[in-house]
């Protein structure tokens, strides 16, 4: 099964969701800033090898290095997105995302803790925010969310805990 | 208020304690305060004392006694600030919370329902023993604040035991174990018992490392007694790796003894600094059965549990994880787990990663090879152009890096083999079992109702296989811990969370139980 295929509705045949394409924006953007910042310290390590008379085999390596990193954030952003799918029921939180290794993380509803929405400056410029989700034992978070979505599963995810706490009281 | 006749602490009824009587802390916590102070003015006015000291200043004629003003000041400032803390604070044991309440410019009421209480431990340091007091920790089962226990109150040593008992009873319904008791421990531990435990505890590769520079340092004081600056550095570093922990292990556990009262456990240990802890078997998370290589090869094994709230945050208790069974032999350890965690006892079949888990294990073992022969090779590199510019003979630098570069790669090899042998999963109907580690092992026992969360990882090239890695994470002692397995078959490892989610919606998860 492809759990990855999503319909004209824009949802898997499981039911999972996708991110909105501007999400891919914002993850270019936080790779070119990260680009940027390796591109200064590979050069500034360069520089300071080559006046302690270290060239040769370790600059190349270091090139080498940066080369490799720089392709990853050049193409993570796309696979990304591809591959990062969530779902939200009564009962769970459901995540599948990552480039390389695959992670399914579940959340019971019933250990969620605290729930808080985040807009950082990058994902603002593009109306994105994420949620983060706090169990007693870690976090987990959904990123890249469409602002009102993000508020929409925040405050259904609300709406479950409040009612389980009810049920119990 | 009631307070007591002696240092100024509080009297309560034989019986227990009577419901909403307003508590005082003893007044040495006043003095414990100010001497904290004392040590830290101390530093900070020396340091202010060797700058003004000098000549260049102007003032140096009067630095002596203006750090003198300067280090009472503080000290005053200090004692005047606790003394009205613990004036102004008032503790109050209700009928079903208790609460601490302190009126001074930042006023603040603390409030605990005795249900949501985790655990209460007593405490008691060098001051404590010589004044007769003890600190008592109240935890809640929480995460946030795992590392330090939301109460720490001191009392008079009968009166913490009182009120512990008292808060046992209303929280677990239970008569405590009082501290000191001459209730025999459930397990005959002696003094050699905690000096092997703290020697076979360590892990392996402190145990090599410590060892390793001990010879270094025996070989140093022989070939140059007198010129070698190796020889030092070599015994200073087995003294912080292996010594130090070794030692402060066997202070810690000793006269360890445990009990089981119900569903509470007691715990109580301490050389220089006692430790009393309780808690509900309820609140175990996980039991995690260790063993690291040494012990294992004489087959001894260890017990502890992850229980939120259990560090006292006062200094020595980094083994937060309780010590349920110190180094024993098999038949002892599981007779302990019978008596102590039967809920974490599983007789369930054991899987071994399957045969098709060779390849992302061996995938892994080539790239950590091929990165080890790099970094190795050009290490040797750098080292013999160094030679050669020295106009040095480099001798045999090659064959010493290649033998190295071998022996790393045959250790990795060997681990990948034995990890499929060892590597294990066990799915039980309440609990399910990681065993994990190829040389130090530990088998951690989890209950599916204290999963938090948990995430299956498929690799590139463990998905077309169909293998998969788990991870669960819960609470933990210090606050959350994530457990992870090896390779085991996709859809074991979502069981996983399809189980934890199985026993919420059917109602086999019962909060209730673990309150």
């Amino acid at each position: 099964m492809d759990y990855f295929k999503v319909d004209e509705t824009g949802k898997t045949s499981d039911g999972y969701y996708t991110l909105p394409k501007r999400s891919m924006g914002s993850m270019y953007v936080k790779s070119l800033i990260l680009l940027v910042i390796l591109a200064i310290m590979t050069v500034g390590s360069h520089y300071y090898l080559a006046i302690e008379g270290i060239t040769g085999t370790w600059a190349i390596l270091l090139y080498s290095i940066y080369a490799l990193v720089a392709v990853y954030l050049l193409i993570w952003p796309a696979v990304y997105f591809a591959r990062y799918r969530y779902r939200i029921s009564k009962d769970r939180i459901d995540i599948r995302r990552g480039v390389f290794v695959i992670r399914h993380t579940v959340v019971p509803t019933e250990r969620v803790h605290q729930l808080e929405v985040t807009l950082g400056p990058i994902n603002n410029l593009f109306r994105l925010a994420d949620v983060t989700i706090t169990t007693a034992g870690g976090i987990a978070s959904i990123q890249y969310l469409d602002r009102e979505v993000a508020s929409e599963i925040a405050d259904s995810l609300n709406e479950y805990i409040t009612d389980i706490i009810r049920s119990r009281e | 208020m009631t307070e007591g006749e002696n240092l100024g602490g509080p009297s309560i009824s034989p019986d227990g304690i009577t419901p909403g009587e307003e508590f005082r802390q003893h007044p040495i916590k006043v003095v414990e305060e100010v001497l904290t102070a004392a040590v830290v003015a101390f530093f900070i006015v020396f340091t202010l004392f060797l700058s003004i000291s000098d000549e260049d200043t102007g003032i140096s004629d009067y630095a002596g006694p203006i750090s003198v003003v300067l280090f009472l000041a503080i000290v005053a400032s200090a004692l005047w600030i606790s003394y009205w803390r613990w004036k102004k604070t008032i503790i109050i044991f209700k009928e079903t919370e208790v609460r601490v309440f302190r009126d001074t410019v930042f006023k603040r009421e603390v409030r605990i329902a005795y249900t949501k209480i985790a655990s209460t431990n007593v405490n008691r340091g060098v001051i404590n023993r010589i004044t007769g007091t003890s600190k008592l920790m109240i935890n809640i089962n929480s995460s946030v604040n795992a590392m330090m226990p939301e109460l720490k109150l001191t009392f008079d040593a009968y009166l913490t035991d009182k009120i512990r008992r008292d808060l046992a009873m209303k929280m677990h319904n239970t008569e405590s174990v009082a501290v000191d008791s001459e209730t025999p421990s459930i397990l005959n531990v002696t003094a050699k018992d905690i000096i092997i435990h703290s020697f076979l505890s360590q892990p392996t590769a402190s145990s090599i490392f410590g060892i390793a520079m001990f010879l270094i340092a025996i070989l140093e004081m022989f070939v140059s007694p007198d010129t070698s600056v190796m020889g030092p550095i070599a015994l200073l570093m087995f003294l912080l790796s292996y010594v130090i922990p070794v030692v402060s292990m066997m202070a810690h556990y000793y006269n360890y003894k445990i009990y089981k009262s119900g569903d509470t456990i007691y715990i109580s240990h301490g050389l220089i600094r006692t430790y009393n802890k309780s808690f509900k078997t309820t609140r175990i998370n996980a039991v995690r059965l260790r063993s690291p290589l040494i012990p294992r090869l004489f087959g001894r094994y260890m017990i502890d549990a992850e229980v939120v709230g259990l560090v006292t945050g006062d200094g020595g208790d980094s083994n937060a994880a309780p010590l349920l069974c110190p180094m024993k032999d098999k038949a002892t350890i599981d007779n302990m787990l019978k008596i102590l965690v039967p809920d974490f006892v599983s007789v369930d079949e054991t899987i071994l990663q399957p045969k098709e888990a060779a390849v992302p294990i061996f995938a892994r073992i080539a790239a950590y090879s091929a990165i080890v022969a790099t970094v190795m090779y050009l290490i040797q590199e750098s080292i013999n152009s160094a030679y050669v510019e020295s106009g040095l003979d480099p001798g045999n630098l090659f064959i010493w890096f290649a033998g190295t570069t071998v022996l790393i790669i045959t250790g990795l090899i060997i681990y990948g083999i034995q990890s499929l042998k060892v590597i294990s999963f066990r799915k039980g109907e309440e609990v399910f079992t990681f065993v994990t580690g190829v040389v130090d092992r530990k088998k951690v026992t989890v209950k599916y109702d204290k999963v938090q969360t948990a995430t299956v990882s498929e690799g590139p090239l463990s998905k077309p296989l169909g293998l998969a890695r788990g991870d669960v994470s819960l609470l933990s002692s210090i606050g959350s811990q994530s457990i992870r397995s090896g390779f085991f078959r996709s859809g074991d490892m979502e069981g996983i969370s399809e189980e934890v989610l199985a026993r919420i919606n059917d109602y086999r998860y019962d909060y209730r139980k673990y309150l």
